[in-house]
């Protein structure tokens, strides 16, 4: 009896103790992954996010891939093989709708890069260096907020109070938010860029990293895409005279773009966004896709091949070779998709850009004298046998606008410039770079020419409405 | 003390002088003859008892007044017999076995099956075949009615995937695995390159590699003695939040505590051969050839492998496929790569030795064993197994046994399939013309990286020389188990088992960059190590007090009425260490080690707490009729906030109707039914939101993971309700159809808070979080007969058949989209409200020119329709030969069959000489058959053959087959009926014990046995059931370059002494 008795106390003890501890070895916490609010509590912290920041623009929706090659395949500056991988050629050919699959992932992968900005703008810490990455978050917020703008609503120059995009400034996975006009959208990008280069400091280690003058020269091109041309010139001067950035020599032009790793010498580069041996897109990377090593589906369009001198040095930066049967234009801008120690990283913003928009801004305030000054800068830098542009009125508009065509081609911009100009996207069918599907004419009224929303958005958010004629 | 000894000398005298004694002895046997052991001998309405002896013979006193006995054994029918003298013998009949087992899985404690109250199967030992794989799951495959267990590789070390009872999860459907009552770790560890493409919509974590190793094929099939399985929460609900899946309990051998000591030493051998099915590969081409007819390069000469790197350049495709027609007869020598590439008679040695015995309160049972076992593509798998038991009554009603596994395995099979991957030398083999040779060597010795010039990718051959995985596992489990019964209504039990596993995976890429072709084969070409390593230990200890008592005899209460408390507390912890170090860039020449390398590391842990408390109340009403009712509660740390507990209610009751009434004819008939929840855990840490951490140049980086976790998140409840009857009954009298057992149960379920990545709005910066988003619906059906048809003493015939059918939908979604899932080239779903869990999705061919799309879109405008016509069904362009498809996706098949049934039969002759076969038969599913569709791309299946007939032209048109490939988007062409039926074992086995007639040896047995021998199927790749990932829901029935199954023949080889 009293045995019995034993046993059942030391049960009932048992099971008490076992009963009272539990909420203590309940709480395990992951090992190897930082919970959100212990993340950015201090400065290094804080640096961690601002890696992770960068890191996310360098996938392959975003300037790994996407974003520069739409740029170029959905102009007039590069086309795709008949051999190919079946890559892009929704876009190329003007066909996509809303469930398309790469509008849909920029989309999402560009607003993960402003959630990881927002996360950085809003942390609380007070470091000697939180400013300084405080404004390169705002400067990254602002340039992704420039890219989802540009290609998924009307152009500022062409109606600014269509619809936007939505403007998310903090993070909450539950939000629904709705379209703000183009206008508002612009707007808070002057903000953070204005904030961004009152907070930045003008050093950095290398261009792979957002400076003062960064921010400067993207306040320019936000500028020029909103017909602002005083402040455009303003910021682009400001650049030009105290960024410290030079142009290589032409003799230098194809080594320059064969280097694969960022710069620190203020040589062309003011920003862009780093691949190296190991953390890089790999198949999926920019260069695959240019590169006849890699998929090598986009070639160099023989109309804007034909625009070069051939005494201009950016005729290097073409190799004349043979896919699909056909002699073609293949970009040399990104030659490392072979390389073992460095793969290619990808420009967003160099030199050649702040001049080109210094010479449209002093154009289009009459300044035609400096217009042609600054074009012929670089021009002449790029082609040391050119006599220089002499052409006035329209025709140095024309010659300015052929010439970024000519300089940023490959880098994204020149379907961004037709936008915002208001033009056609008009391909001129030579040596059958074009087949018989592909469109030669878009034009600038054709709904095609902003992206729809992604399905996936106006599924999941019912307070965002699709652009026309999706 | 005083007291008690003078009433004992009191009672003694007492009987000695009151009440006359009587001594009977008697033999008892079965009803071949053979005696009977254990058997429990006691004077009816008295606890005066005895029980037999191995001989089979009783001794027992009783008094004068005594009439009758009653025999009672396992398995046999309870008989009485009249005490006509002082010898007593008996013949029992056996009651039929599925109905007199005692079984413990979901009851809690062992009950008899006749008055259990849901479906429980079991498995004994000499039912489990003799697979050469020695693992209980391949073992279990079609043993159990209404399970959907599948051989889905023949890859040596990975299992069978395990489907018990329709789909309660999208995440896996391996049940939970306990080994004599402690849960043990059956999860299972990559074994090749990893691949993202199961990601299933749970974060980051869940990327697994398509090759695995199995911590289930572990465990040594020689050491087990029983299996039992339950297979749903009607059942599961004991086990709380992890036995929605269901439970397999695995019982080890014991010692029999009779004096003896028996030796047992199995030996066996077999020899495996790939089943190539129907796999057909095209007989004809279509490339531009030389006058001969030899097929010509792109530079018009005729096609000759290189002197120096063996490869062949590329041969010249028509300037047009529009008109090509695969007609033309190959004039090269033809290769059968798909036959080099496997192993001929790949041999496997298993080897075990049992030692057991015991004496009075000991018992004891060690067995070793050894399996080598060579894989029919890649490596071998050796596995050594130690198991010892020791069982001993330290005191009184006191008893502790331990039991102690230790494995050892070493695998060099793995990784060698992957869809989609390049280096994966099944899918390069599947792949290559017909006129390449893939064992072609270059001129200094290697083997060609691929013999055509071009590819990137790299044949098996190059593979095998330049790439080596190695997978070595070292495991301990440790179980312990305390009982104790210090009074007749109490019982107290203590289990706690530990178990530990250290796995090393190891991949190594040698230097390539001094061949032939430096810059062809695996990436990365300086050569790279990668060891894996991975360390889990997992605790599970168990704290049960039963309470029990008989109304009458304990309570004094005049009604018939057995209760059974159960309470218990129930503890587990999981601790998951993975360390990875990577070294990539050799030397050109050896040591290929990480000495010198580019070094990375990585590390991922993982712990996980979970523990509940159960009570259960049971009550028996004479041999009537039962009804239990009981509750579990569980607290986990992957629970979400809070960590409020989770209740699992649970109640069922049977009643015997065949206690109401006296018939020859059934012997036995219970009707049942069983309600219940029980659960599925989220991931051990999905509730937190957590930063992915990842590299940035030479730095560390942290960013919110795209797919947002959720800090609510729920446990996955399954709920389900079972109804059956079982019955024993005999067919007329005699010696045929006496032993007769049928059960039948059906069921219905419903799994509510299933988690799964829902979308949200991509502008708040995450795609999707995790959260409970999902319910799913099922119900089936499950019967099992077993028949001894006759009985003889020179012949006897069992019969079995065992019969599943069931369906699982999605029932609801929270936010009424549907989910897509997979990608092109590896099968697309889609997660649809009232849509079969698993269905294919995709597109079909238009069937009539006038189609329109669900927006009433006409497909072909009326100015085109005259381009078209039909073939075979489908719209094609008339000049093109294309075939035009719809643009919309939608259900194209159910990998889900019908019904799958085995039958099962065994005739013994002479008693020496015994024949099984076990038939499986899988009805009614669907296989999406990607090779195919792959093999179309490259214009390599057997269908190029066949001529169409487009406008009025009949020949075997290029672009009609290659349009169908429809740049490799699910479509209705590569769907194929994916029924089968396999004659899973063929065992022939002769006991020459006698023959030998030696003292010392009282077990001889040879066997020769096959598996899978031959299949049926209309199946066109090589083998049907290896189409599936393992126990994913969501992936069954996708064929991408699957590693088939094999076919085996065994010579076996039993001594006992």
């Amino acid at each position: 009896m009293i045995m019995k008795k034993i046993v059942l106390i030391l049960i009932a003890g048992t099971l008490l103790v076992f009963a009272s501890c539990k909420k203590d070895f309940l709480e395990l916490s992951p090992y190897d992954q930082v919970p959100q609010d212990q993340a950015i509590t201090d400065e290094a912290g804080m640096v961690a996010a601002v890696n992770g920041m960068y890191a996310q623009l360098r996938s392959n929706n975003l300037y790994g891939r996407s974003l520069p090659l739409y740029g170029d395949l959905m102009a007039d500056n590069a086309f795709i093989s008949t051999t190919n991988s079946n890559r892009y050629l929704i876009e190329y050919n003007y066909t996509f709708i809303s469930t398309n699959a790469f509008s849909s992932a920029t989309w999402a992968s560009a607003y993960n890069a402003i959630l990881r900005a927002n996360n950085i703008i809003n942390a609380s810490v007070t470091s000697p260096n939180a400013n300084q990455l405080k404004g390169e978050a705002l400067t990254i917020r602002a340039l992704m907020y420039f890219n989802l703008v540009n290609w998924y609503a009307k152009p500022y120059t062409v109606d600014p109070n269509a619809e936007g995009v939505p403007l998310v400034l903090t993070y909450d996975a539950l939000l629904k938010p709705s379209r703000a006009k183009v206008s508002e959208v612009y707007a808070q990008i002057d903000k953070d860029l204005a904030d961004a280069f009152a907070s930045l400091t003008s050093t950095s280690k290398n261009s792979s990293f957002v400076t003062k003058y960064v921010a400067r020269a993207l306040q320019a091109r936000v500028a020029l895409f909103k017909g602002d041309w005083a402040a455009a010139k303003t910021f682009a001067q400001d650049v030009v005279a105290n960024g410290g950035y030079t142009l290589t020599n032409a003799s230098n032009l194809v080594n320059y773009w064969r280097n694969a790793g960022p710069v620190t010498t203020k040589v062309e580069t003011i920003f862009e966004i780093t691949s190296d041996a190991v953390n890089n897109n790999g198949s999926n990377s920019l260069s695959y896709f240019y590169d006849q090593a890699g998929y090598g589906d986009a070639i160099g369009a023989d109309d804007l091949y034909n625009k070069y001198a051939d005494t201009d040095a950016r005729i290097g930066l073409f190799i004349t070779g043979t896919r699909a049967g056909l002699t073609v234009r293949i970009v040399n801008k990104y030659p490392n998709t072979n390389s073992a120690a460095d793969k290619d990283d990808t420009k967003v913003i160099r030199y050649a850009e702040v001049l080109l928009t210094l010479a449209e801004a002093a154009y289009r305030t009459n300044d035609e004298v400096n217009a042609r000054l600054y074009l012929n800068q670089l021009a002449q830098k790029r082609d040391p046998s050119f006599t220089g542009y002499i052409s006035t009125g329209a025709a140095l508009l024309d010659d300015i606008i052929l010439e970024r065509r000519k300089e940023l081609a490959f880098e994204g911009m020149r379907y961004l410039d037709l936008q915002r100009l208001g033009q056609d996207v008009t391909r001129v069918n030579i040596n059958n770079n074009y087949v018989g599907v592909t469109p030669l004419l878009i034009a600038a009224s054709n709904f095609r020419r902003v992206f729809p929303i992604p399905q996936d958005e106006l599924d999941a958010n019912p307070n965002i409405g699709q652009n026309n004629g999706y | 003390m005083k007291k008690t000894f003078l009433g004992l000398a009191l009672l003694f005298f007492a009987s000695a002088i009151l009440a006359q004694t009587r001594t009977i002895t008697g033999k008892v046997t079965d009803d071949k003859g053979s005696p009977l052991s254990n058997i429990s001998v006691i004077v009816k309405g008295t606890s005066i008892g005895a029980t037999t002896n191995a001989t089979g013979n009783y001794s027992l006193t009783v008094p004068l007044s005594a009439k009758t006995l009653t025999f009672s054994g396992i398995n046999f029918t309870d008989t009485d017999a009249e005490i006509t003298g002082d010898v007593v013998n008996l013949t029992l009949e056996t009651t039929g076995k599925v109905l007199d087992e005692v079984v413990v899985t979901g009851v809690g404690t062992a009950t008899s099956k006749k008055k259990v109250a849901f479906s429980v199967e079991t498995v004994s030992a000499k039912d489990l075949p003799k697979v050469p794989q020695g693992s209980i799951d391949q073992a279990l495959v079609g043993k159990i009615p209404g399970a959907q267990i599948s051989s889905i590789s023949g890859q040596p070390g990975q299992q069978a995937a395990i489907l018990l009872r329709g789909i309660n999860t999208l995440s896996t459907t391996q049940p939970m695995i306990l080994v004599d009552g402690v849960q043990v770790n059956a999860t299972s560890n990559r074994n090749g390159t990893l691949s993202s493409d199961d990601n299933q919509g749970r974060g980051t974590a869940s990327i697994i590699s398509t090759n695995q190793s199995s911590r289930l094929s572990d465990l040594d099939l020689s050491n087990i003695e029983r299996v039992e399985v339950i297979q749903g929460a009607a059942a599961a609900t004991i086990y709380g939040a992890q036995g929605a899946n269901g439970v397999i309990q695995i019982f080890t051998k014991k010692g029999s505590r009779s004096g003896k000591t028996t030796v047992t030493f199995n030996s066996r051998v077999s020899i495996d051969n790939v089943l190539k099915g129907n796999m057909k590969f095209a007989e004809k081409h279509f490339y531009e050839t030389d006058a001969e007819g030899y097929i010509i390069s792109n530079a018009n000469i005729r096609l000759a492998p290189s002197t120096s790197t063996g490869q062949t350049p590329q041969p010249k495709l028509p300037s047009s496929l529009v008109n090509a027609v695969n007609d033309k007869p190959y004039r090269e020598r033809l290769y059968d790569n798909l036959g080099n590439v496997f192993r001929d008679n790949a041999t496997t040695f298993n080897n075990s030795v049992t030692v057991s015995g015991g004496r009075e309160k000991f018992d004891y049972a060690l067995t070793l064993s050894h399996l080598n076992q060579e894989s029919i593509l890649n490596g071998d798998y050796e596995r050594t197994n130690v198991s010892l038991n020791l069982g001993t009554e330290l005191f009184k009603n006191f008893n502790i046994r331990s039991n102690t596994q230790v494995v050892y395995s070493d695998n060099t099979t793995g990784g060698i399939t992957g869809q989609n991957n390049i280096f994966s030398p099944l899918n390069s083999t599947f792949l290559t013309r017909r006129y390449l040779d893939i064992s072609q060597k270059d001129s200094i010795g290697n083997y060609v990286t691929h013999p055509e010039v071009g590819s990137t990718s790299t044949t098996a051959f190059y593979t095998r020389q330049f790439r080596q995985w190695r997978a070595e596992n070292t495991r301990i489990i440790q179980n312990f188990n305390l009982n104790y019964k210090p009074v007749h209504f109490l019982e107290i039990d203590y289990k706690i088992g530990i178990d530990n596993y250290k796995y090393l995976y190891s991949d190594l890429i040698r230097y390539q960059q001094n061949t032939l072709t430096p810059t062809l084969g695996i990436t990365p070409l300086n050569g790279r190590l990668t060891y894996d390593n991975f360390n889990e230990t997992f605790t599970n200890s168990l704290l049960s007090v039963y309470l029990r008592a008989n109304f009458e005899k304990d309570l004094n209460i005049h009604i018939p009425v057995n209760s059974t408390t159960q309470i218990s507390y129930d503890y587990r912890k999981n601790r998951y260490k993975n360390y990875t170090t990577q070294g990539t860039g050799f030397t050109p020449f050896p040591p290929n080690n990480l000495n010198g390398t580019t070094a990375a590391i990585a590390e991922a842990n993982q712990d996980f707490v979970t523990f509940g408390y159960l009570a259960n109340q049971r009550f028996e009403y004479g041999e009537l009729l039962g009804v239990s009712a009981g509750v579990r509660v569980d607290y986990s740390s992957a629970f979400g906030v809070g960590s409020d507990p989770f209740v699992f209610p649970r109640a069922d009751a049977y009643i015997r109707l065949s206690q109401l009434f006296d018939s020859k004819a059934i012997r036995e008939w219970k009707v049942r039914g069983a309600w219940g929840k029980a659960g599925i855990q989220p991931g051990a840490y999905d509730r937190f939101i957590t930063l992915l951490s990842a590299n940035f140049g030479s730095t560390g980086f942290l960013a919110l993971n795209t797919t947002a976790n959720n800090p609510f998140l729920d446990v996955e409840v399954s709920s389900e309700a079972e109804a059956g009857t079982d019955i024993a009954f005999r067919l007329g009298e005699g010696s045929s159809f006496q032993n007769m057992r049928f059960s039948a149960t059906y069921w219905d379920k419903r799994s509510e808070s299933v988690i799964r990545a829902i979308e949200l709005a991509p502008s708040t910066g995450v795609v999707s979080i995790i959260t409970n988003a999902i319910d799913l619906k099922s119900n089936g059906f499950q019967a099992s007969l077993d028949a001894d048809l006759i009985n003889r003493n020179k012949f006897s015939w069992d019969f079995g058949i065992r019969f599943g059918a069931s369906k699982s939908i999605v029932d609801r979604i929270s936010n009424g989209k549907d989910i897509a899932l997979g990608s092109t080239g590896a099968g697309q779903f889609v997660l649809k409200q009232g849509a079969s869990i698993g269905a294919f999705f995709g597109f079909r061919p238009l069937r009539s020119v006038t189609e329109t799309t669900g927006k009433g879109e006409r497909y072909i405008p009326d100015s085109e329709i005259q381009n078209y016509e039909i073939v075979n069904g489908m719209v094609v362009h008339k000049t093109n030969r294309t075939v035009r498809f719809t643009t919309e996706l939608e259900p194209i098949g159910d990998p889900n069959p019908k019904f799958n049934m085995t039958f099962l039969n065994n005739f013994t002759l002479f008693e020496n000489l015994s024949i099984g076969t076990q038939l499986d038969w899988v009805y009614g599913n669907k296989v999406y058959n990607q090779t195919r569709q792959w093999l179309y791309r490259d214009y390599l299946s057997a269908d190029f053959d066949e001529p169409v007939t487009i406008n009025g032209e009949t020949k075997a048109f290029v672009n009609f087959y290659n349009s169908l490939y429809h740049t490799n988007n699910a479509n209705t062409h590569f769907v194929e009926d994916g029924s089968f039926l396999r004659l899973r074992e063929l065992t022939i086995s002769y006991n020459f014990t006698r023959l030998l007639n030696l003292r010392f040896v009282n077990n001889a047995q040879l066997s020769l046995s096959g598996r899978n021998l031959f299949t049926i199927t209309d199946y066109s790749g090589m083998d049907p059931e290896a189409a599936a990932a393992l126990n994913n829901p969501l992936r069954r029935g996708v064929d991408v370059f699957s590693f088939p199954n094999f076919r085996t023949y065994q010579l076996g080889l039993t001594l006992g002494f």
